[in-house]
């Protein structure tokens, strides 16, 4: 064969789809060692962040991970086909008790963070779908002073030293620890952020972001807390300024329902819901985006029946277009905000018996490269397939 | 004022199998090396190319008169698009060539220093073998095959990445 270079060989694989790629570890040693080498995935052309659903079964033991496709076609309304089989499937270490509770607490480029709660503290698990791998954090000593309910963690890369860090708050203000992927311990911080947080962490340009609680009997802060994964130090910033009204129940009758964070393409997304009283029970959105440290609004649109009767969660940018996916009915139904058109509608989910409430959606942008020194040993899980 | 000008000015270059080619410098200025070696003053009249036979050659001649005749997108920020299309629609004719003369087209870019000529080439065969099979992959880049995976290790790779595999 003609011998290419390593720069030519770099240039070519930096333009295949991971799913290409994922095959062609196959073709030979030396493509085997491009692959692998962390050096692609500084080059690799990023793709469109495909959907990817994580299925609990009902005894909290078992966590299936489904891909979806996007079945091509001109039409208007699109369907999603879940692959029949899932990729993956991996089931907790320790048998639950009854109150325990599987939480996704954030990801990042190809990998998921998630947590098992259990009486007697926390499992945290890293997964990479794509390849099958998962790593588990180790205890965390501190937790049972924090008090076991009252956890806020995030998980974000620090380019500067190459390592995934895993930070994780006490609700109340009692402590900040760090894990760095790869090591063996937590390290206590002495941060902590100005207001209580909650939800899932957003990371995105080196942070990793959450929405502030009030303190106490206090009035909504409308903060959002972000913490440098790289000096690790917690910040504040406000949030966007709603177009449609300022408080929460003004005198227009604008009432909020909830608000949201959310990884929009990279960015920190941020999405309203509320009633507009001035049209009969009708529920509006407005989404917005943090670009250069300023809030941009992205869009606004009225969530007409049937999502008027759902609470509506903003999964990510469907395509690059910027149109919305989101969940409704905790995730039974999936919907797309069609952006240049101004159109919602349902997506048709195909295979799979479809959608259960017991699933977590979330955009997956695969970053297959990873290659597992620059995440640490993978420790055991018991492995089901 | 001499009425000659630097466009006008020929270069020939020499193809492995001894053939010569005759073209304005301007043209031969689309190759980064050739064009260091004229501006280091170390090209002769005849710039022998030793590695590049005549058939590759003669199609890098042809692109590169091509990019050379069309307006560069640095020299006017408004640039028409029309000629934009029609260099697009140039490469995507010059691509259409069976795959032994895309590599070899594509060691002869490298060689001659071509950065839009890699990059096509480099589009090309991605394009072409993405949605390849890993044997015909060894095939189509005919892989040595003393670079196999073992059949155990093959077995692994494929395990692990068993969603790529439909």
């Amino acid at each position: 064969m003609v011998e290419f270079g390593s720069d030519i060989m770099y240039d070519i694989l930096s333009r295949l789809p991971v799913k290409s790629l994922c095959r062609f570890r196959c073709v030979c040693k030396l493509w085997c060692k491009y692959i692998e080498d962390p050096y692609l995935m500084t080059i690799h052309v990023k793709e469109e962040p495909m959907p990817i659903m994580f299925y609990t079964e009902l005894d909290y033991l078992l966590c299936r991970v489904s891909l979806f496709r996007t079945r091509k076609s001109k039409e208007i309304t699109a369907s999603f086909e879940l692959k029949k089989d899932p990729i993956f499937e991996f089931a907790f270490k320790r048998f639950p008790s009854r109150f325990s509770k599987n939480r996704f607490l954030g990801y990042f480029n190809g990998l998921t963070l998630l947590s098992q709660e259990e009486s007697h503290g926390y499992t945290f698990i890293v997964i990479h779908p794509l390849r099958k791998d998962f790593y588990e954090l180790p205890t965390m000593n501190k937790i049972s002073s924090f008090g076991k309910k009252n956890l806020v963690c995030g998980f974000g890369f620090d380019d500067s030293r190459n390592v995934f860090k895993i930070v994780c708050v006490s609700v109340k203000g009692i402590g900040t620890v760090v894990h760095i992927m790869g090591t063996n311990s937590w390290r206590e911080i002495h941060q902590a952020p100005s207001y209580p947080m909650r939800g899932e962490g957003v990371f995105a340009h080196g942070c990793v972001h959450w929405l502030a609680s009030p303190h106490n009997n206090e009035r909504d802060p409308h903060k959002v807390i972000y913490f440098d994964v790289k000096q690790e130090q917690f910040g504040l910033i406000n949030r966007p300024t709603r177009k449609n009204f300022s408080l929460i129940n003004d005198q227009n009758g604008h009432r909020l329902i909830t608000n949201q964070l959310v990884e929009l393409d990279g960015e920190v997304g941020f999405a309203y819901t509320f009633y507009m009283t001035n049209k009969y029970n009708q529920r509006h959105m407005e989404v917005w985006v943090l670009k250069q440290k300023e809030w941009v609004m992205h869009c606004e649109f009225d969530l007409k029946r049937p999502l008027s009767e759902y609470d509506v969660k903003v999964i990510g940018f469907w395509n690059k277009d910027g149109d919305i996916l989101m969940s409704a009915n905790k995730g039974s139904k999936l919907f797309v905000y069609r952006l240049k058109r101004d159109i919602l509608h349902e997506v048709n989910v195909i295979g799979n018996d479809g959608l259960s409430s017991e699933s977590h959606i979330q955009m997956y942008q695969s970053d297959f490269f990873l290659s597992k020194h620059r995440y640490g040993k993978m420790l055991p899980v018991l492995k089901l397939r | 004022m001499s009425t000659s000008s630097s466009s006008s000015k020929k270069i020939v270059l020499k193809s492995a199998d001894n053939e010569t080619f005759e073209i304005d410098e301007i043209v031969a200025l689309e190759s980064q090396a050739i064009k260091n070696m004229i501006e280091d003053e170390c090209a002769d009249n005849v710039i022998p190319l030793g590695n590049i036979d005549s058939k590759t050659l003669s199609k890098i001649i042809e692109y590169c008169k091509k990019h050379a005749e069309s307006p560069k997108k640095d020299d006017n920020a408004d640039i028409d698009e029309k000629a934009v299309e029609d260099l697009k629609s140039f490469d995507a004719e010059f691509a259409k060539v069976d795959m032994p003369l895309i590599q070899d087209i594509l060691m002869a870019a490298n060689f001659l220093n071509i950065d839009n000529l890699i990059g096509l080439m480099c589009r090309t065969i991605a394009d072409r073998i993405k949605g390849k099979t890993p044997e015909e992959i060894r095939k189509i880049l005919n892989i040595n095959k003393n670079d196999l995976l073992s059949p155990e290790q093959e077995a692994k790779a494929r395990e692990e990445n068993s969603w790529a595999f439909d």
